[in-house]
This record gives structure tokens, C-alpha cells and sequence, in this order.
């Protein structure tokens, strides 16, 4: 089944709140769902753990450092379900394949980002890959030869070369 | 930088350092562009022991800035330049793992005094008076911080975030302490989760004690 992944400013946003309904999620969510130019980018995927890991190290590599990574997988079919298109356009990570995964939400509204996190929220899961999964994630990319040392954030390499995660030369 | 630049600059900085006296209001709505924040930052400290503001002294202060920078900040001038930062970072929009522009600018005045500024940070965590989004964000900032003179004060102050009534800077606290990968962090972490009330912050608690004993 194909999914649609989408990586989050906050899990925390998603958490239910006293004053939310059943099927409704924090105003907050908008933080992870930030627009630009009416476009909202995500990563289309067949569902496997595999895939999903590949992704979050191929996100985590472009941050400063190495924190949870959290997320959203919802089956794709919430998008037609949300009068949503999407658009073919190439990612911007340093694993070459994740980056043909990519997609963008196009021509969105407001209306349609609302419906989208309540979709997320009631159809979909939130997930977070702590510190040491991301790590884990990301160690398996580089052995794999996904991800190449010198492409990973400049920020990022001191810190994973500590972590014996890869060696700085 | 010729006379010309810098004259500008300094009519700039003038002009907003003015607000900046004026009210703490002015501050919050300040709108700086990378650059002059990095020169107002350092101009605060300095100006604050100057009885005189002019446009001379201005142009001294800017040069003086430059060439030399005060090795120790009283706490006073601290706390006034935390205000400033804590009230200016309330719009900034934080991201997990992405380094802000209010870290750098903790990080550049954790030079200065690293000490007080840790503690401030945490009687502010304490009193609940900053932001929680800014509170998270201080939490992931303080846990980066790698000098062994500050560790202790580091690790208090995250301990301290994991009793916050807001879940996100409990979240931040236990992040925080998890990856300074300290041996005390499982027994806090493990109090934290006894008490955490909330579901899914209270799953990835566990999920985060499980990923630390493993």
C-alpha cells in the first residue's frame, strides 16, 4: 500500500489536547504542515520499514545536528480524499534515490491543509524516531552506500564522527 | 568597512538602539536582518556601561565592538540581554535538530559567561516565564553544549525542564538528556516517565528509556 510521509517540526503538536474533539488536532499542527508558495513537500513511499528508515537518514544528514526525527505516514489515498495534486519534483538530500521518492502537494488552500491534518491525524500514524533510531537509520544508509560521508551536513559530521558514526579524514 | 558604511551603520543602530531603551515593547517588535541583530547583540552588552548614548559613541562602540570584547559580563547584563533574546525568539519558528538563529545567539553570549547564563536559563525554566517553544528550543540548545566546566549545569538545568508544565519542554528536557548520554539520564528519565500523564509523550518516554538501555 502507498503511503505519503511527511517529516515534523513537533510530535508534540499532534498530541490530543483537553479541548480537541475526536477528530481534530491542535491549531499547532500548522507548524508542521508550513506552506511555500502553496506547495507542501512530501515523500511518497510502498509502506516498508526498509523505505521509511532510508528516508529519515536521508532527512537527518541535512539537519545540525542529531535529534529525534518525527513524522507522519498516512495511506495516500487521504490526498484524493482531500482534493489534493501532487507534483513530481525532485528532493533536495543527499541520497540520490529518496530524493526520486520526493513529491510536492500542490496548489493547496486552507481548507485543504485543515482536512489533510485531520486526515493525518485519524487515518494515519505519528511516529518519532528517537536519537538513537536516527543514528541507527543513518549508520545503515552510510554502510549502504545511500548516503556519501561528504555529503552530509558540515554542522552534522563532528558530531556523527564523535558518535563513531562515520570517520572525518 | 570604509566611513561611509560605517556611518550608515551607525545611524542604523542608532536609530534602533533608541527603541530599544525606550520600551521592552519596541524590542519584541524589532525587526533586524541577520547582520545588525550580530551587531546589536554585542552593542547592548557594551552600551549598557555607557552613560552617554551619541552618535560618536556610536561609531566608538561599533569599532571598539570589533576589536575587543569584554571577557566577563556581570549577571545584570545578562539578564537584560536574555530578555531581549527570549522576547525577540517568541516568533522564530524552531525545528527539531536545526540550529536557530536564537541558539547562535545563546551560544555567542554563553561565551562571555557561561555560568550565568545557565542559571538564568533555568530560573527562567523554573518561574515559567519564557515561552515554551523558546524553552524547548533553550533545552535543545543547552544540550549540545559540550564543555565539561558547564556539564553539571547543563544536566540541571534539563533535569529541571523534565518537571515543566508544558509536555513540549518535558519532551525537549528528555531529548536533552539522552543525547548528552549521561549515565543519570535513564534515572531521571525513568521518574519522568512515572509521572508523565500524557500518553504519547509518555510512550516515547519509554520508547526513549528502552532505546538508552539497549
Amino acid at each position: 500500500m502507498s503511503i505519503i510521509f511527511r517529516k515534523l517540526a513537533q510530535k508534540r503538536h499532534w498530541d490530543g489536547k483537553p479541548w480537541t474533539e475526536q477528530d481534530d488536532v491542535q491549531a499547532d499542527v500548522v507548524n508542521c504542515l508550513r506552506t511555500k508558495e502553496n506547495k507542501l513537500s512530501v515523500f511518497m513511499l510502498d509502506g516498508s520499514s526498509s523505505q521509511i528508515a532510508r528516508v529519515v537518514a536521508a532527512l537527518a544528514v541535512t539537519r545540525d545536528s542529531i535529534a529525534n526525527l518525527d513524522l507522519a505516514i498516512a495511506p495516500s489515498d487521504i490526498l484524493a480524499q482531500c482534493g489534493i495534486r501532487t507534483d513530481r519534483a525532485p528532493g533536495q538530500t543527499p541520497d540520490p534515490e529518496v530524493n526520486n521518492w520526493h513529491q510536492d502537494l500542490v496548489d493547496l488552500t486552507i481548507l485543504q491543509l485543515a482536512r489533510l491534518a485531520v486526515a493525518i491525524r485519524s487515518k494515519g500514524q505519528i511516529k518519532r524516531y528517537n536519537l538513537k533510531k536516527v543514528e541507527e537509520a543513518i549508520r545503515l544508509s552510510l554502510n549502504d552506500n545511500y548516503i556519501q560521508t561528504e555529503r552530509i551536513n558540515k554542522n552534522l559530521q563532528f558530531s556523527l564522527a564523535k558518535r563513531r558514526i562515520v570517520q572525518l579524514h | 568597512m570604509n566611513n561611509g558604511d560605517v556611518a550608515t551603520d551607525s545611524y542604523r543602530l542608532e536609530h534602533r538602539y533608541s527603541l530599544m531603551r525606550n520600551s521592552a515593547t519596541e524590542v519584541s517588535r524589532l525587526k533586524t536582518d541577520g547582520d545588525f541583530r550580530d551587531r546589536i547583540n554585542s552593542m547592548i552588552i557594551v552600551f549598557r556601561n555607557v552613560q552617554e548614548y551619541s552618535h560618536v559613541g556610536v561609531v566608538t562602540g561599533f569599532a571598539s565592538v570589533n576589536s575587543s570584547i569584554p571577557d566577563v559580563f556581570v549577571p545584570r547584563q545578562i539578564e537584560e540581554h536574555l530578555d531581549y533574546l527570549c522576547s525577540i525568539a517568541y516568533d522564530e519558528p524552531f525545528e527539531v535538530g536545526i540550529e536557530s538563529q536564537f541558539s547562535r545567539d545563546l551560544q555567542r553570549l554563553c561565551m562571555y559567561n557561561p555560568s550565568a547564563v545557565l542559571q538564568s536559563l533555568r530560573t527562567r525554566l523554573m518561574d515559567n516565564s519564557t515561552n515554551s517553544s523558546v524553552s524547548a528550543e533553550i533545552l535543545q540548545w543547552a544540550s549540545r553544549q559540550e564543555a565539561a566546566t558547564i556539564r553539571t549545569l547543563v544536566v540541571n538545568l534539563l533535569s529541571a525542564g523534565l518537571h515543566h508544565p508544558s509536555s513540549l519542554v518535558r519532551d525537549a528536557a528528555a531529548s536533552g538528556l539522552a543525547y548528552l548520554d549521561e549515565d543519570s539520564a535513564i534515572a531521571y528519565l525513568r521518574q519522568a516517565f512515572e509521572r508523565e500523564g500524557i500518553p504519547e509523550l509518555r510512550d516515547d518516554l519509554e520508547d526513549l528509556i528502552h532505546s538508552l538501555e539497549t
